[in-house]
């Protein structure tokens, strides 16, 4: 079994380069894969790139002709062969890299110090290998949301994303579907399972909405869902599965522990409110004093010096409630069938939940810092306000479920033009205290075959402090 | 039971009390007296003889008594001592009828191991130093030659077999200690460990890796 496991968790861009050219950081890297990652393993890699050096690569293949089924003369000699064409496809590379910082007090520094600077594996368990799996995380499962939207299903069967009201929660009704539209194709997405069975990434609010579901239907179809641990000695059990029901597993996508989570595209739906961030934000704003106040009763959060708020355009009461998860994004999109809507595939696309409102002031407080600057300016036009210089949005809207829907294997390809390097740190302050360390990559995800996953879009229920958001 | 109490009867004598009279004829009581003293004087001078025989005839009887109850003390004792004697001998007898049965048994059992000796010195010269150290099965006679001659068969298969792995250098190496190997050794094993789904025995071998050097020795 647990090689099994490995070797579905081994999908990710270190362990498709060759151990040969593996360097001592690379095997932890690999195991924070195996553990942390949800999105990474369905993608399919291939290291070509680094033996051939091309940015852009075309794979191409042979396709069979028509069969003619006439029957021939007897007296025929010469009969047309079957026709011969080709097709192709491209796949490319980019480069991601990050820098942490982490100060000499913190215990992986220390470990790391003590070790000669040599043994990563303390600093690759904890912010380093977090960075890199959630990079690669974010990074293929906006792989899946980059390919043709003609495939894309909504719950309910409305048009697009913004069109998803409330009462388009998840309806089970979908799963026939799926396994009418993804037969089997390509190779099985565990190994070693039924070759039929088919993966679904679901946020926990579709699990919450999906057993609300259940009793509903008749006691035949609510007797189909399997939990988990009936077939769990028999079957490889992924990270995060809960269960089967008509031959579709169902991973639910952990929240990180601020919960937030890679399944929910966070106001991307229809906008209750958008208004535009009127001051730059600089790193480390936007969470309350620590001297003064903590969050949730508990946390005290971010540094004293910094900016305690993010100041909006003016606002009204009741426009934005506490407990509220917002997005805090740069630009707008009406991709997804909303105008102004949220671009949740943008690189600086935040959430917070807030902790504080001041309509007076017009400021809004958050349950932790931003971890980005947004400081370049330019003229905005929200959509509850005006027209106004600004550094991004803040918007409260509609949250949307997103499932991805595994047919087979081979639906986006990875590709590795070099391994994932890690940088030897030094310390860049006066104090020698605060020490980076950074890693880059080149590598690549791209759309390969959309027939073999599907992505759907449901209104989705959300957890908060002492009870459930609905959409 | 009756409850009442018993009524209480008394019979009324009704005849009157009258000293009996005895009416007898006068005697001559002055002969009587006479007579009963010659009587008496006659059963006095009788009796005084008696006693002193009496008397003669206690003592000598005493005597004898004494004499026979030392007789029987003495019997009585020369009974015990004779007893005892009795005794140890019998204990004797069983000490002596045990180191009999035990040399008899040790007799056979050195018969025993002369023949199985013989056995093995004429048939089996070769097993002769495996009895040495006791490692041929127990057994005599037909037995023990069919038990040793299917042992010399296997011995002499394993033989072969030892040889020809010598031979075509099949015989695995020993074990290396862990202590011999070096950083590039515990890479190549963690590695394996990883792929075999096995992150525990990845970590430990990645710990000895960092230990003997890690990627400076590799």
């Amino acid at each position: 079994m647990a090689d099994v496991l490995a070797d579905f968790y081994d999908k990710n861009p270190v362990s498709v380069v060759d151990q040969d050219r593996w360097v001592h950081q690379h095997p932890e890297v690999a195991l924070q894969f195996r553990q942390k990652a949800v999105y990474t393993p369905l993608v399919d890699w291939t290291n070509e790139p680094m033996s051939t050096g091309a940015l852009n690569t075309r794979s191409h293949e042979i396709m069979e002709g028509d069969v003619d089924i006439s029957a021939i003369p007897f007296t025929q000699n010469y009969v047309e062969p079957l026709a011969v064409d080709s097709r192709q496809r491209e796949y490319t590379f980019s480069r991601y890299g990050q820098v942490v910082q982490a100060h000499k007090s913190e215990s992986i520094v220390g470990q790391f110090l003590k070790s000669g600077g040599r043994d990563w594996r303390p600093l690759l368990r904890g912010v380093l290998g977090n960075s890199v799996v959630r990079v690669n995380e974010a990074l293929a499962r906006n792989a899946f949301l980059l390919g043709p939207k003609a495939f894309w299903t909504y719950s309910g069967g409305v048009a697009s994303i913004g069109a998803i009201s409330a009462d388009e929660t998840f309806d089970p009704a979908v799963i026939n579907e799926w396994n009418l539209r993804l037969g089997y194709t390509g190779s099985p997405i565990i190994p070693g399972d039924v070759s039929s069975a088919k993966v679904a990434i679901v946020p926990p609010g579709v699990t919450y909405d999906l057993m609300n579901a259940l009793p509903a239907a008749s006691s035949n179809e609510s007797a189909l869902f399997r939990d988990v641990a009936i077939y769990g000695d028999q079957t490889p059990i992924l990270n995060n599965e809960i269960g089967k029901y008509k031959n579709v597993r169902f991973i639910q996508a952990p929240s990180d522990k601020y919960g937030m989570n890679s399944a929910v595209l966070y106001n991307a739906g229809d906008i209750t409110k958008q208004y535009t961030v009127t001051s730059a934000i600089s790193i480390g704003d936007g969470a309350p004093d620590p001297e003064t106040t903590q969050v949730d009763g508990v946390y005290y959060t971010g540094q004293k010096g910094a900016t305690h708020y993010i100041q909006l355009e003016n606002f009204a009461d009741g426009d934005y409630v506490v407990n509220d998860i917002v997005s805090i994004h740069p630009t707008q999109t009406t991709d997804y069938g909303v105008t102004n809507g949220v671009d949740f595939l943008a690189g600086k696309c935040i959430q917070r939940r807030i902790v504080s409102v001041d309509h007076s002031n017009n400021r809004l407080t958050f349950d932790r810092p931003i971890g980005m600057a947004y400081d370049s300016s330019s003229t905005l036009v929200s959509h509850s306000g005006s027209s106004t210089t600004g550094y991004a949005f803040v918007t409260r809207a509609k949250h949307i479920g997103f499932i991805l829907v595994m047919g087979s294997r081979g639906g986006v390809l990875g590709a590795v033009a070099e391994p994932l390097q890690f940088h030897e740190p030094v310390a860049i302050d006066q104090f020698e205290s605060v020490f980076r360390f950074s890693w880059d990559s080149y590598h690549g995800y791209n759309m390969w075959e959309p027939n073999l996953f599907e992505c759907h879009f449901c209104a989705v229920t959300l957890p908060k402090p002492g009870g459930v958001v609905s959409s | 039971m009756n409850d009442q109490p018993a009524a209480e009867t008394s019979t009324v004598d009704t005849e009157p009390k009258v000293a009996s009279t005895t009416v007898s004829q006068p005697e001559d009581w002055a002969k009587l007296a006479q007579e009963y003293k010659e009587q008496r004087d006659t059963y006095q001078n009788r009796f005084t003889g008696l006693q002193g025989k009496y008397q003669q005839e206690l003592a000598k009887w005493n005597d004898s008594g004494k004499e026979l109850t030392s007789k029987v003390s003495s019997l009585e004792a020369e009974m015990a001592k004779v007893t005892g004697e009795k005794e140890g001998s019998e204990t004797q007898l069983t000490t002596l009828q045990t180191d009999y049965e035990q040399a008899s048994s040790d007799l056979e059992i050195t018969k025993s191991q002369l023949g199985r000796l013989q056995i093995i010195t004429d048939q089996f010269p070769d097993l002769l130093k495996f009895e040495g150290k006791s490692l041929l099965p127990d057994g005599n006679g037909d037995e023990l030659v069919e038990q040793l001659t299917s042992f010399r068969e296997m011995l002499g298969e394993q033989g072969k077999k030892a040889a020809a792995d010598l031979i075509e250098g099949i015989t695995p190496p020993a074990k290396a200690k862990e202590v011999d190997k070096n950083a590039q050794d515990y890479w190549t094993e963690a590695l394996s460990a990883l792929q075999a789904g096995e992150p525990d025995e990845h970590n430990r071998l990645m710990d000895l890796f960092y230990e003997a050097g890690g990627p400076e020795k590799k």
